[in-house]
């Protein structure tokens, strides 16, 4: 046969299957995330139990992932020399482990933390303004090629600061223990510390999520020992999916791992439950 | 021709791509562990002999007329031991007690006689269970003994004293056990070093000037050289840095977790060392850089547990070590403590192992034992293990020639360090005139507070250096030392204190 006219075959076939394959891989991966709406009557029973408990629920929640992937994520670790390079330029000393130039410091804790911070006592009274921080922080972020595209989590007065803090996402979900803080005073950024994950991976695995109204009826029980001895009613601010590092007396000081997804319960006080996702 | 050359290359291309593709879905469908049954790891002990668990922490042999020696052949050991266990149950069986003082009991230990010091208090209600010996004993029983004498001039009695309580007795049995005189007279031929009673080489007419003063203090330290003992070169039982997918890494999740891999998430910490968690935290094992295994469960509400007895509770422990890596032949129970949480008995068994002969001290781990087994009724929930294994013995005969350091020398030597913890220790005012501290009644104080003087290995598991150092373990008032054998430099130091609680609790 003419081998121009097997080649022709061959490729024809080939992108068939490489069609195929590319279709299940495809199909695969969007199992991993796949959205459904919330069974609202449910939902509604539950958030009567609650209200009965003197728990209420100040959100809507419309949809929610039924299934999502566990992820892999792995925290910067930075080196002293080099942030210290990056902050103070030249000519800083390293004392105890801290880099100082001027009134200026650089350290880094547990290679997976950074922290930046002036040595100086502020006692002028600070004219920064909420609108401003936020501008002002995004610069200090751009100057030292920490760029989010996210907007910051919160900003808040701690005394005689404006705090500005980021929080690391994957797509929509929530990734605790990274994050980005930034005090500042007047025009500038007094306190800066990250810690953030470098790499986020997706996992081939699939996980089952508790519908919500399932993991509200949990926080019951939780949620209404503490009304009961704190006397006060309790409002459910917020409900959220997204990824935690487990957290235990065994181990101390995480570089990398496995996260699995948690629903993350914030009460109007501030107060946070936590409650396992993945359905068994 | 270029048509043709273009087709070529868009073949080979697809080619690769279906390949990549394959590859990409066949990686996506493989699971985590592939899980091997042959690998499948047996839970009951076989090869850990339970009455060898329960095993003296020294064994001290006295000639008569002030001369001890201690023995540390692993051979003797085990000959004098296997005759204690013999004579123990079966006189605790005839129960034919006598309560003695402690005056009798002193008299008893400076004849020809075999000693034991137990590594902790153990109720003869706990010892007889291991041994078979029926319950319903004398409610002195009740309270722990920690030392078993057996005399050549009384050969049908076992001694037991319980000096923290102040209780001392005699068991008697039938027949006199012409055993006894022998054993000592083979440890007698073979001795080396002379060991001899504190209080009997301190001069006493320093203690006449002091007038009130009396001067007791039965611990027997050596006299004479002590034979060289070498360094020993260990290594890790596991490699933390060694992947998932290492054979023996996956024995331990299997062990730990059961066939079931999806649920299992993996931390690593910033030095390497690695946890393995089952789904939200039920359990976890840690996999140390320096190390160590550790497990931990939550026991959850609604499992079922049953109580269990001394026995029970150290076969369930034994399981548990024999399928976490390997199981030292020298492993021996060295402290056992009963606590109550909530409706469970929560039962502590921690264990220590001998390297030629020695046993080891390992810093960093609770009490510096090899290893902590915590059980809430019959759940284990608590695991620590920190063992290592005999690589080779390294000669120090050559880089100190002198030999091993006496104990006086040693003291002299950290004389200012010991000193002001024996201060501190004893509330001690220096600035008191009354009492009329002078430097001869302070070292006759540290003398007469010497206690528990033991040769062991040293290690330190958190340092990078896997050596066993040989060294002087020893006590003085509340202060625990440890000392490197040769240089006499002070290896760790540390206070030594035993809750109330726990004191009541090993009853």
């Amino acid at each position: 046969m003419d081998w121009s006219k097997i080649k022709t075959i061959l490729i024809v076939s080939f992108i068939i299957i490489n069609l195929i394959l590319g279709y299940i891989i495809y199909g695969t991966q969007q199992t991993f995330e796949k959205k459904v709406p919330v069974e609202s009557e449910v939902f509604d029973q539950v958030v009567a139990l609650l209200a009965s408990k003197n728990i209420s629920v100040d959100f809507d929640l419309e949809s929610y992932m039924a299934t999502v992937p566990s992820l892999t994520v792995s925290y910067e670790s930075y080196d002293l020399n080099q942030s210290a390079d990056n902050f103070l330029g030249e000519g800083y000393e390293v004392i105890d482990g801290v880099a100082i130039l001027g009134e200026e410091a650089v350290k880094v804790e547990n290679d997976t933390t950074l922290k930046y911070f002036f040595t100086t006592a502020l006692d002028d009274k600070n004219d920064c303004t909420l609108e401003g921080a936020q501008g002002i922080a995004e610069r200090f972020l751009a100057q030292y090629g920490y760029e989010t595209e996210d907007a910051p989590w919160r900003i808040d007065q701690q005394g005689e600061f404006l705090v500005v803090t980021y929080k690391q996402f994957y797509k929509s979900y929530y990734l605790d223990e990274a994050y980005m803080t930034l005090a500042i005073y007047d025009d500038h950024v007094v306190r800066f510390s990250r810690k953030w994950f470098q790499s986020v991976a997706v996992q081939n695995v699939s996980r089952q999520i508790v519908p919500p109204s399932e993991a509200l009826f949990k926080v019951i029980e939780r949620a209404y020992n503490e009304t009961v001895t704190y006397g006060a009613p309790i409002v459910i601010e917020k409900m959220e999916l997204g990824y935690r590092l487990d957290d235990s007396i065994l181990f101390s000081y995480i570089k990398s791992g496995d996260v699995f997804p948690y629903w993350r319960i914030t009460f109007s006080d501030g107060r946070i439950i936590y409650i396992e996702a993945v359905k068994r | 021709m270029n048509k043709e050359r273009f087709k070529s290359v868009l073949l080979i291309g697809l080619i690769v791509l279906s390949v990549v593709l394959t590859k990409n879905l066949l990686d996506s469908k493989t699971p985590e562990i592939a899980v091997n049954p042959d690998v499948a790891v047996s839970t009951v002990s076989s090869s850990l002999n339970i009455e060898r668990i329960i095993y003296p922490q020294d064994f001290i042999i006295g000639f008569g007329g002030g001369s001890y020696t201690g023995v540390y052949s692993e051979e003797t050991r085990n000959t004098i031991w296997s005759l204690t266990t013999e004579l123990l149950p079966a006189y605790l069986s005839q129960l034919d007690l006598t309560v003695i003082d402690e005056e009798e009991f002193r008299a008893i230990e400076k004849t020809r006689s075999l000693q034991m010091r137990l590594p902790f208090a153990i109720s003869l209600n706990n010892f007889g269970e291991v041994y078979g010996v029926e319950r319903g004993f004398h409610e002195i029983l009740d309270s722990p003994i920690d030392k078993i004498v057996i005399s050549s001039s009384q050969p049908n009695r076992v001694y037991l004293a319980n000096f923290e309580d102040g209780q001392y007795c005699y068991l008697k049995g039938y027949e006199a056990e012409q055993r006894i005189a022998t054993q000592i007279s083979k440890v007698s031929e073979a001795m080396t070093t002379e060991f001899r009673r504190v209080d009997s080489l301190v001069n006493f007419r320093v203690l006449q000037e002091d007038g009130d003063q009396t001067f007791f203090n039965e611990e027997i330290i050596p006299i004479t050289g002590v034979e060289p003992i070498p360094f020993v070169k260990v290594a890790k039982e596991i490699d933390a840095l060694a992947e998932r997918q290492d054979s023996e890494i996956q024995t331990l999740l299997i062990k730990a977790f059961g066939n079931s891999s999806d649920f299992i998430k993996r931390l690593e910490e910033i030095d390497g060392s690695k946890t393995y968690i089952y789904g939200y935290g039920d359990k976890a094992l840690r996999l140390g850089i320096s190390g160590e295994i550790s497990y931990q469960e939550k026991l959850s509400s609604s499992v079922e547990t049953s109580s269990v007895s001394f026995k029970e509770g150290l076969d369930i422990a034994l399981g548990f070590i024999d399928g976490y890596g390997t199981s030292p032949q020298s492993l021996y129970l060295t402290d056992y403590q009963v606590t109550k949480d909530g409706v469970y008995e929560v039962k502590s068994y921690y264990f220590d192992y001998r390297m030629r002969d020695l046993s080891i001290f390992t810093k960093n781990m609770t009490g510096g034992h090899g290893i902590e087994v915590v059980m809430k009724n019959d759940v284990v929930t608590k695991f620590k293990k920190n063992i290592r294994r005999y690589v080779k013995s390294i000669d120090a005969s050559e880089i100190w020639a002198d030999g091993p350091m006496f104990i006086e020398a040693i003291i002299n030597k950290n004389f200012d360090v010991i000193s002001e913890n024996f201060v501190k220790d004893k509330a001690i005012d220096i600035n008191d005139t009354e009492t009329n501290w002078q430097m001869s009644t302070y070292v006759l104080g540290i003398m007469q507070s010497l206690k528990n003087v033991e040769l062991t290995y040293y290690l330190d598991s958190t340092l990078d250096d896997e050596r066993l150092i040989p060294a002087w373990s020893l006590e003085i008032a509340d202060t625990l030392y440890y000392f490197h054998l040769y240089t006499g430099d002070i290896l760790m130091m540390e206070k030594i204190g035993v809750p109330e609680e726990v004191a009541l609790s090993r009853k």
